[in-house]
């Protein structure tokens, strides 16, 4: 317990992750806690963590002028979000250059999964009931947790907001309303309830309404040069409602569970790329989602010793697309996708030493997927994760190992089924401090993962195939951080630098099979991408009134094409992967106003495998300034803001052909009660 | 002198009834001449705005790449299907875009942007054309053939034909075109609509192979046909439809991923992938017979995406979409025996066509 005392160590804030209601529970209940966690604050995970780990709190996230989860994720050094623009448009993350395929969103300690497409849009995540965002690179430190988070190349993290009722209070909560450029009209309630001691339930819901027509302008050839006009963006409506509900019961000082329920609805204008002299022709198709799930956590903390985590969860989901000019024999084309999972998973933590746990963790997994296509294979996949892992911790060392093993089992209505398989993970990190004095530490990650081909991949009409191996991933990382303090006027200053290695084999694309009418997927792809991470945060005060919080992070990503040495795009930068790119925040905080400026900038890309001047699309910089401030309306206090967003009007792509907004406002009034 | 009298009395022919279509020499039916220049059409991708024309100067042998844009100040637009030369003007089908593109052959002026839009402003998304009697007919995925004067570059008239017509040609005073289903996967249609001249209207329709996509028409009138089949179950045909109506296959023919016709050879090129040789064999119109032998087998070509003959010196081209996925593509030039002259590098993505400006 001297380890625990001497570090003023604070171990709920880990655990919160997966558990909101823990970072309620007293030290008493936490000294209980098997495995020895030296952390202090959420900044300091950042640096004390083995693996790269990007951490943002309500608080940083509010002066982040974000609207979704991927407006945060793009200040994340080392992710590309592939933007199509707009509210409704897709947005898909890449951590380090590996696909989106390879990102898991876990949303409040479970894996969000999309059998179909192995991509999750994380535009749909709003922000307005979210605590904590953060990133994995490899895996986190956390070895208590279920298999699945030890399944992916990186994790990204996102934590609803957990009841924090005072001891006086029955009922508080939170409404606001946010309204906006292109019609956005974003209200939002939530409320949290204490029922007893031991029980206690928020509510929250919101609505997201936009017409999103923006406009912006089409260039007819290369901008400067050629003709251009201005034009706005058509069908990009996009109504989204979610209605969440949770429950938190502490059972007893040991044992604490939550259940939570989720539904999502959104229904959307797909405004397609501008495509010249007939835009509005590709642009009427539709996409209606419905998420539904709901998952149930428990956890005891038995033993000073022994820990038992049980997890389970029901998911549906729904995806409906209509092109209602599609020149087939009907005169549309409506596809529906319906997909369910159903999952558990057991967890033990094992403390076998002051600073020694180990974990244990099995996950089974049901996934099946209904679609109205021809000769539709309707697949059904169970997979069972198990996973093994060690972690050592001392003051000046943390170093963890985990070994998963996966196993597929594939089933088909019609048609043949894909092969199973079966595969070992291995992953280590560690992280020392070589020096009792200053807080500079080293720290080193493995991990060899894949992810396994989507229910596309293997059965679209056509084009899937049976056989496809997994995609396999390498990542090989060293960093450094560091943080320092000098004196009350610079409280805090951290830095981190990373220098990574990764190697994606196996890796799953679609290619023209005997002719280019007989496409198919194929191994086929390999890809070696070295790159850097850099991050710095500091804190200023200037006067007793005034605070500067300043951010920024670096990338570099070398991203090659070693797919095929023949082709010509051999050794190319893969596409729609900048070389350079950066994220830069400031936020002031005086004792009336606070001020916030972000910038998000990109260097040249290549839309196309082949990197040639014709496919390149030139950088951006999106910069963005709020001002906020609360006020106290009798009991209430009241957070007004006011952001105003890409500044400098340009409608930059990220995505070829799909131009972003130019500037735009939004501003929030919410109240607390 | 008898000669010289025989030689002139078409023409003179010609010009006295000229009010009746049906004697008009022509432009389609003159010799053709020596190229000067070539313009590459390339398709370019889906989504991508990317359809582009090269113009390649034989006596200077220079490429200029995106020539359309360097003239007009703007794109071609989206997924360019055809083009095609009639007397002094060039009409190029510029599918996702849904326009026709008329510039001037000489300069590459744009003379006018024809847009393909139904009664309901809805895209046509149009594929092939193909010229005569002073109009151009396209087909569209809306299942229509349209007709465009060529003096008033504007849309004169529309037949229903039967649905996603893809290839089209001309011969015996009627449009013959292929009708290929598409878009109905997997339910594919198999029949070749025949469309009078004259009276602009559908008159029949004929059965042919599974997923017809290209027709041509020898100097006999009759018309050759390649259905590409189903991809797996039901493979690709060649057949021809005599000016009767009457149909032949030629079972012979069973490497096919596309085909030309010029003079009375009908120009097949498929990929063998077990050599990895793309292979160019050819098929005597007059007996039709496949000739023995390959007139060409070359493997440098990656995935070969057209073929175009010049109709003068019978020299081949054969373009190669490379690796198809966002790749530029090239383009090979052979002489009439099948030997290699030259190659253009990256003119476009997914070069499909070469046009032979004098």
């Amino acid at each position: 317990m001297n380890v625990l005392k001497r570090n003023a160590v604070i171990v709920a804030t880990f655990y919160a992750v997966a558990t909101p209601l823990l970072a309620q529970t007293s030290l008493d209940s936490l000294q209980r806690l098997p495995e020895v966690v030296v952390t202090e604050g959420y900044a300091d995970r950042e640096i004390r963590s083995s693996a790269p780990m990007r951490v943002l709190l309500r608080k940083s996230i509010r002066n982040l002028n974000a609207l979704q989860l991927s407006d945060v994720v793009k200040h994340f050094p080392g992710v590309t979000v592939k933007d199509f623009g707009g509210i409704g448009g897709l947005k898909a993350v890449s951590v380090r250059s590996l696909g989106a395929n390879h990102t898991a969103v876990n949303y409040n300690g479970f894996t969000i999964n999309d059998v179909q497409t192995g991509q999750i849009d994380i535009g749909r995540f709003a922000l307005d009931n979210v605590d904590m965002i953060s990133l994995n690179s490899g895996q986190s430190d956390n070895i208590f947790q279920p298999a699945r988070l030890f399944a992916s190349a990186s994790v990204l993290n996102i934590r609803s907001a957990a009841p924090q009722v005072g001891t006086d209070q029955k009922v508080n909560g939170r409404a606001s309303l946010k309204t906006g450029s292109f019609g956005m009209f974003n209200p939002a309630v939530s409320t949290n309830l204490k029922l007893n001691e031991k029980l206690s339930a928020s509510l929250s819901g919101e609505w997201l309404s936009a017409n999103g027509e923006y406009p912006y302008i089409l260039h007819y050839g290369e901008a400067g040069r050629d003709s251009s006009s201005v034009e706005k963006r058509e069908n990009t409506d996009v109504r989204n409602f979610r209605l969440e509900g949770a429950l938190f019961a502490n059972f007893s000082e040991k044992g604490s569970g939550n259940l939570r329920t989720y539904y999502y609805r959104s229904e959307r204008g797909l405004p397609g790329a501008t495509i010249l002299y007939n835009t509005s022709g590709f642009s009427k198709q539709r996409l209606r989602d419905n998420t539904f799930f709901t998952q149930a956590h428990y956890r005891n903390y038995i033993s000073n010793r022994w820990a038992f985590q049980a997890n389970v969860k029901y998911n549906n989901g729904y995806v409906y697309y209509l092109d209602p000019e599609f020149l087939n024999a009907e005169g549309k084309l409506e596809n529906r996708y319906r997909q369910n999972e159903l999952y558990g998973s057991v967890s033990a933590l094992f403390r076998a030493l002051e600073n020694l746990s180990f974990s244990v963790s099995t996950d089974v997994v049901m996934n099946n997927l209904s679609a109205n296509l021809p000769d539709f294979a309707y697949p059904t996949r169970y997979t069972s994760l198990s996973s093994l892992a060690a972690k050592y911790v001392t003051d000046r060392l943390l170093a963890t190992a985990s070994l998963l093993y996966t196993q597929t089992s594939e089933h088909v209505r019609s048609g043949t089924a894909a092969n199973n398989r079966h595969r070992l993970s291995p992953y280590s990190s560690l992280t020392y401090r070589p020096f009792e004095a200053i807080d500079f530490r080293l720290r080193a990650f493995y991990k060899n993962i894949f992810r396994l081909p989507t229910f596309n991949d293997l059965y679209y009409s056509r084009v899937g195939k049976r056989d496809l191996k997994p995609e396999d991933t390498h990542q090989f990382n060293i960093g450094l951080t560091y943080s320092t303090s000098a004196g009350d006027r610079v409280p805090l200053l951290t830095m981190t630098a990373d220098a990574y290695l990764n190697k994606i084999s196996n890796k799953i694309v679609s290619y023209p099979n005997r002719n280019i009418f007989e496409w198919s997927m194929m191994n086929f792809g390999s890809v070696v991408i070295s790159g850097v991470d850099v991050a710095q945060e500091s804190a200023f005060v200037l006067s007793p009134k005034v605070k500067l919080l300043a951010g920024s992070s670096f990338t570099f990503q070398d991203s090659r094409n070693r797919s095929n040495p023949d082709s010509p795009a051999y050794n190319h930068q893969l596409p729609y992967t900048p070389r350079f790119s950066g994220s830069g925040r400031a936020v002031v905080e005086t004792s009336w106003l606070t001020a916030a400026y972000t910038v998000l900038w990109s260097g040249t890309r290549y839309t196309s495998a082949q990197n040639m001047p014709e496919n390149r699309l030139s950088g951006y910089a999106d910069h963005g300034v709020s001002l906020s401030k609360s006020v106290g309306v009798k009991h209430n206090k009241v957070d007004l803001s006011v952001e105003a967003l890409n500044l400098s009007n340009k409608n930059y792509e990220i995505v070829r052909n799909f131009p972003m907004p130019g500037r735009s406002f939004r501003g929030t009034i919410s109240i607390n009660f | 002198m008898k000669k010289l009298l025989l030689f002139i009395l078409p023409f003179a022919a010609a010009f006295f009834t000229a009010c009746t279509p049906e004697s008009i020499i022509d432009e389609t039916e003159l010799p053709a001449k020596e190229a000067k220049r070539i313009l590459i059409l390339s398709e370019g991708f889906f989504g991508d705005n990317s359809a582009s024309l090269s113009h390649y100067d034989f006596e200077n042998q220079a490429l200029t790449k995106d020539y359309f844009t360097a003239v007009n100040q703007r794109g071609l637009g989206d997924t360019a299907n055809d083009a095609i030369r009639y007397g002094a003007k060039i009409y190029i089908v510029v599918n996702s875009s849904s326009t026709v593109e008329v510039i001037a052959a000489n300069t590459g002026k744009s003379l006018k942007q024809i847009p393909m839009k139904t009664a309901g402003n809805q895209a046509k998304q149009p594929r092939y054309a193909a010229a005569y009697g002073g109009k151009v007919y396209v087909t569209s995925h809306d299942d229509t053939v349209t007709r465009i004067d060529t003096t008033t570059l504007s849309i004169d008239g529309s037949v229903q034909v039967g649905p996603d017509p893809e290839g089209i040609c001309i011969a015996n005073n009627n449009i013959y075109v292929a009708n290929s289903g598409g878009m109905n996967f997997p339910n594919f249609d198999n029949t070749v609509s025949v469309i009078d001249l004259k009276s602009f209207t559908e008159t029949k329709k004929i059965e042919v192979g599974l997923n017809p996509k290209r027709v041509c028409a020898d100097k006999k009138g009759d018309v050759y046909v390649y259905s590409v089949g189903n991809y797996t179950t039901v493979p690709a045909t060649f057949q021809k439809i005599t000016p009767k109506g009457e149909v032949a296959a030629f079972g012979e023919v069973t490497n096919i991923m596309d085909f030309t016709l010029s003079g009375d050879k009908a120009f097949i090129y498929y990929k063998d992938y077990a050599t990895s040789e793309t292979v160019v064999s050819v098929f005597d119109c007059l007996s039709d017979k496949l000739l023995t032998g390959k007139l060409i087998a070359d493997k440098s070509i990656a995935i070969p995406y057209s073929i175009t003959v010049d109709p003068f010196n019978g020299d081949i081209y054969l373009t190669d979409a490379v690796e198809y996925v966002k790749i530029l593509g090239n383009v090979y030039c052979y002489d009439k025996t099948g030997k290699r002259k030259f190659t253009l590098e990256n003119p476009g993505y997914l070069p499909n066509k070469v046009l032979f400006l004098n």
